[in-house]
């Protein structure tokens, strides 16, 4: 396989192991025909995929899968937990599996395939077990699936109340109607343009009305080998089997008139059908015997659908150069706008760049969004996992899931947020006993909200929990040296929560297999932070925990506020200064070592930028002609000293080169209107304090 | 008389495969285009009976050659060869005017069915 044919097997099982997964745990809740369905052909696809690569293991358990999708389609029993688990057990080999192939770790692949033949004698044996618990013939294993969708196109087809009357319709036009059924040689790749040129060849000669599958199935793929059509012509019904026939892979055509005497015969049961048809279905334009027919408008629709794509899967390296080529014009714009002011240059031209150029950033940046959809969809099965294995009864709520975010922000969300569910689930709620011993509802509850707030996006982690033991945390400090008993005593209880935050600091008894493995609070907080965004926890004694994390809207490009520093231009983030005030104008004090800002009422530390960045010694006496900038963001603040406010204006974020050992202050370089460099200040290691 | 082919492929590797299963099952391979460009070109010189056109090749890409063919002979009778995960660019070359589609890795029988449908094709 050539990595492009690697990369797109990949992405469409991972979407079909998707709809297994979530469509595994909605059938817990209960079945569903439909859904049922659409795993059973889940299931399928994945299954021919791996037909075409060779792959036995993964052909069996699919097959396995299958058949039990099939059983309870036919029969409508539902599923008990233990089969959902087999279930759901296969799926997670066949990610393990694909995760592989992904790498091409042909080793890890013949692991895989192994873990796979054990899970098919699993799905097996449930299978086994499900007939048993339902007293049900056993079906004969593998030949059952084949032979019932087989029999469905073996049968004649179904004719509703419209399907008649262009049957007369037809008849009066002296056209026939042939019932053609079709079955491809086994094998046969891309069924579907297969089925596209059988199509074409027959619309030469007549109209296609009618097919089972529908079109949708047949386009998608959805069948095994075999498919019917109902088709209006001139020719007749051995004539259209020879067309057929003429096309390569073809492997079986049947082809039998289907006479308007037939159809006329079942009116007595279209008086029946009338009730529950739909009878806004107006007869269509027929097309009449001689040339020049106007397509009418369902077998075009069967063809259009070939052709109809809403969605397009692009490659994520073309996107991310056009996001880079878009950065780089913005800088250029800005670059173009410094210089018309200073010449004087036809406005209008100019004018008209900037739009264009804000425009076009404004929808590659969009392009870049991606729902948070994506990761939550992980949640659910996890939570149940979760749950199962730890004996507690969890309700998850998920909201906001439509909310976007950049992508690669959504990408490093991702573990983070899994974590403090875990958290959650194994440190927040509580056993059933307990919770009921407390008065509460035995069964938990850890919702997930998100939504967009002004140009940043809010995540809240929430459970009803039995919260976070605050004298706990302070005992630890105290313990571990890391504060003084007083210092302690005069912590906040926000102050002291905040504390789960730092590196090394974990209260649990054991760090668990489920939430420990080094993935501590400080790691969420580390990939929160790195990615601009900041993080709070709240708690209230055996009510509940919740955590917030704020994240940047956009990525590459911020407005930023532009100021200079000990002859250094910095950029720093425009939503994050609340306000400019002049030194000498500003009450700030010495305290300690260092300052504090009087700033409405609030006490603020006050850090020399220069000095802090390395760039100049620390003053004994600050100028009154220099700045104090109030930075804000998440309740938190801080005031920082600069030099000079020179401006302001877009920014396009370009990463320093990791190479490059850098301040944890810097969050990026980026270059200026006048072409020189300027470093972007990340304001978050002084808020934190 | 044998039925003539063209084969155009941009990898020597896969127009030598193909001229084996070819020459093997009696078919002549009157010429080889390692690019859309020259697969015109030859098929103006030769008049091939039939022609196996790959997709994806440098100059001229094999969908806008079955095009350029399909301009000065609208009889043309070309197999387009794609890879998997091609569809929509199979479709795009049957609408081009492609007779017929195969999957690489060729099946040799695949492929002489293919031909031989074909080939009836223009007889009938």
């Amino acid at each position: 396989m050539s990595s492009e044919e690697r990369s797109l097997f990949v992405s469409e099982s991972q979407e079909y192991l998707e709809i297994l997964n979530s469509g595994l745990l909605q059938l817990e809740q209960g079945t569903d025909p439909e859904l049922v369905a659409e795993l059973f052909r889940a299931a399928h696809s994945l299954k021919g995929m791996a037909a075409t690569l060779g792959e036995q293991a993964v052909v069996g358990l699919t097959h396995a899968m299958e058949e039990f999708f099939s059983r309870i389609r036919d029969t409508g029993e539902s599923l008990a937990p233990e089969d959902l688990d087999v279930l759901l057990a296969a799926c997670d080999g066949l990610e393990g599996w694909l995760a592989a192939v992904e790498k091409g770790d042909a080793s890890a692949v013949a692991q895989a395939q192994e873990s796979l033949k054990t899970l098919e004698a699993n799905v097996r044996a449930g299978f086994q077990k499900l007939l048993g618990r339902h007293q049900a013939p056993a079906a004969g294993a593998g030949a059952a699936p084949e032979s019932r969708q087989e029999s469905a196109e073996r049968l004649p087809m179904e004719l509703n109340l419209y399907d008649h009357e262009l049957l007369e319709e037809a008849a009066r036009r002296g056209l026939t109607v042939t019932d053609l059924f079709v079955r491809l040689q086994p094998g046969c790749r891309m069924k579907s343009v297969r089925v596209f040129l059988i199509f074409r060849s027959l619309e030469q000669v007549g109209e296609i009305i009618k097919s089972q599958p529908p079109a949708q199935d047949l386009d998608e793929e959805r069948f095994e080998d075999s498919f019917r059509l109902l088709v209006v012509s001139a020719e007749s019904p051995d004539a259209l089997a020879e067309r057929v026939r003429g096309i390569a892979e073809v492997a079986e055509v049947v082809a039998q008139a289907v006479s308007a005497p037939e159809a006329a015969a079942s009116r007595a049961d279209r008086e029946v059908k009338a009730a529950s048809e739909d009878e806004a279905e107006a007869p269509q334009d027929l097309p009449k015997s001689t040339e020049g027919h106007a397509l009418p408008k369902e077998p075009a629709s069967l063809r259009e659908s070939f052709l109809n794509e809403r969605f397009l899967r692009v490659d994520v390296n073309r996107l991310d150069q056009l996001v880079n080529l878009v950065g780089e014009l913005v800088i250029q714009r800005n670059r173009l706008l410094s210089v018309a002011e200073e010449t004087l240059i036809n406005s209008d031209v100019v004018e008209g760049i900037d739009r264009i150029a804000t425009d076009l950033q404004t929808g590659v940046m969009a392009l870049r969004m991606v729902p948070l959809r994506y990761i939550f969809q992980r949640f659910p099965r996890m939570v149940r996992d979760l749950s199962r294995s730890l004996g507690r009864k969890v309700e998850l709520v998920l909201e906001g899931e439509d909310t976007e975010l950049d992508r690669s922000l959504v990408h490093t969300l991702a573990d983070p947020l899994i974590h403090l569910i875990r958290n959650a689930i194994d440190h927040g709620i509580e056993p059933p006993e307990e919770r009921v011993r407390k008065g509460k509802n035995p069964t938990g509850r850890v919702s997930i909200s998100a939504r967009q707030e002004g140009n940043r996006v809010v995540i809240e982690v929430e459970d009803d929990g039995a919260g976070v033991d605050v004298a706990k945390i302070r005992r630890k400090l105290v313990e571990r040296g890391l504060l003084s008993a007083e210092e302690v005593e005069k912590l906040s209880d926000r102050q002291a929560l905040q504390w789960i935050f730092r590196p090394g600091f974990s209260t649990a008894q054991q760090v668990t297999d489920v939430s420990g493995r080094g993935v501590g609070m400080d790691v969420v907080r580390a990939a929160v932070e790195g990615a601009g965004g900041s993080l709070q926890i709240t708690s209230e004694p055996d009510q509940g925990t919740k955590i917030r994390l704020e994240l940047p809207l956009t990525l590459a490009i911020i407005q930023a506020m532009l100021v200079e520093v000990a002859g250094e231009t910095l950029a720093l983030p425009m939503d994050v200064i609340s306000e400019v005030l002049r030194v000498g104008d500003a009450d700030i004090r010495p305290l300690g070592a260092g300052r504090v800002l009087n700033w409405r009422g609030h006490i603020l530390p006050v850090i020399d930028s220069a000095e802090r960045l390395c760039l100049r010694a620390p003053q004994e006496e600050l100028d009154p002609d220099g700045l104090a900038l109030v930075l804000e963001r998440g309740g938190r603040s801080v005031c920082c000293l600069v030099d000079e406010v020179v401006g302001h204006q877009e920014v396009v974020i370009k990463p320093v080169s990791k190479l490059v050992p850098t301040l944890s202050e810097v969050s990026g370089a980026t270059v200026l209107g006048s072409g020189r460099v300027a470093v972007i200040l990340n304001p978050e290691p002084w808020l934190e304090g | 008389m044998a039925v003539r082919v063209l084969v155009a492929d941009d990898t020597a590797f896969m127009r030598m495969t193909l001229r084996n299963v070819l020459e093997r099952n009696g078919y002549e391979v009157v010429a080889e285009a390692a690019n859309g460009a020259e697969a015109v070109e030859l098929y103006r010189r030769y008049r091939p009976d039939l022609v196996t056109m790959d997709i994806t090749m440098p100059e001229m890409d094999g969908i806008t050659a079955i095009r350029e063919i399909m301009k000065f002979d609208p009889q043309a009778r070309i197999i387009v060869c794609s890879a998997l995960g091609q569809k929509t660019m199979v479709i795009e070359a049957l609408t081009a005017g492609a007779k017929d589609y195969l999957v690489k890795p060729f099946q040799p029988e695949r492929v002489l069915e293919a031909l031989e449908k074909l080939q009836a094709h223009r007889a009938g």
